[in-house]
């Protein structure tokens, strides 16, 4: 693979996981307030406790992904 | 192939793997002791949520109180300032209730509680004529206050138990509050002390904007 190649896979990796956790996290927020609707929703996997435990800890990789994403443009461009 | 380029998409990328391992760690180990089975889910034909359906929002992280050295004081206007063991507290009469606690964040939990009432812990001190304000204070530094005719007429409990096991330290082990009817928020965890006064005073959200009475009727924002 070249280094382009090998850049434009890491920048789509990076994008698709961001949008990944983003949902994520907003399906977990909403599962902590509404779990009578997220729950179902869901198939009974974001159950009102899993939601919170996932809420507080996918701050980091949403944070992590979210400046890969903005940096790696610009990086590349170096 | 520049190497200070890769240097730097590698290094993003490595930032990225250790946000994910700390978040398999966090949710791996949350710290939290888990129920067990005793958990009562229902109570009286009405269903409890789990004691884990919290949301850890303490000012201080979750407190590890050393039971063996633990004091409940109750002090300020009463007739004799008392200091309770958790096993001298424990021996007063319990009671058991279902309420359900809101956070001032939108969610909610409904919990079996048992514990004791504040107002057999304040009949043995003996309120003074003029107190007006009881204060709670607790291990990591937080406090809030009410009205003590809201302590009386309600019979508000200080709970040590949760759906039928003894309250684990992220939910405020040894004692929390049961504010029936207020928000969150003036449902303090790991009580030490009690002081009644005759001033108003404002805890810690309070002091920061929240509602001071903190009823559920009205807003939290001051």
């Amino acid at each position: 693979m070249d280094e382009k190649a090998f850049y434009k896979v890491v920048r789509k990796a990076i994008a698709w996981l961001l949008l990944a956790v983003t949902i994520l996290f907003l399906l977990s927020g909403f599962g902590i307030v509404y779990p009578d609707l997220v729950g179902p929703f869901t198939l009974g996997l974001l159950y009102k406790g899993i939601s919170i435990r996932l809420h507080d800890v996918l701050w980091a990789p949403f944070i992590a992904l979210l400046t890969a994403h903005l940096l790696l443009r610009s990086v590349i461009k170096l | 192939m520049r190497p200070g380029r890769m240097v730097a998409v590698l290094i993003l990328l490595l930032m990225v793997l250790l946000a994910f391992a700390y978040a398999i760690s966090a949710l791996l180990n949350p710290g939290a002791g888990a129920p067990g089975t005793d958990e009562v889910r229902e109570y009286q034909g009405q269903k409890l949520s789990s004691i884990d359906d919290f949301r850890e929002n303490s000012i201080k992280g979750p407190q590890h109180i050393d039971i063996t050295r633990y004091n409940l004081t109750i002090n300020g206007l009463v007739d004799h300032t008392k200091t309770y063991s958790y096993a001298d507290v424990l021996s007063h009469p319990n009671y058991r209730k279902v309420v359900t606690l809101n956070c001032v964040e939108g969610w909610s939990v409904t919990i079996l509680w048992e514990g004791v009432r504040v107002n057999d812990l304040l009949n043995e001190s003996g309120v003074k004529p003029g107190a007006r304000t009881i204060i709670f204070y607790a291990a990591d530094g937080y406090s809030t206050s009410f009205s003590l005719d809201y302590i009386r007429d309600n019979n508000i409990m200080l709970a040590y138990r949760m759906n039928n096991i003894t309250m684990p330290p992220e939910r405020g082990y040894p004692f929390q509050l049961v504010a029936e009817n207020k928000w969150g928020y003036k449902w303090i965890k790991w009580v030490t002390r009690i002081e009644l006064t005759d001033q108003d005073y404002r805890g810690y959200w309070e002091q920061r904007g929240y509602s001071n009475s903190g009823d559920l009727n009205a807003s939290f924002l001051g």
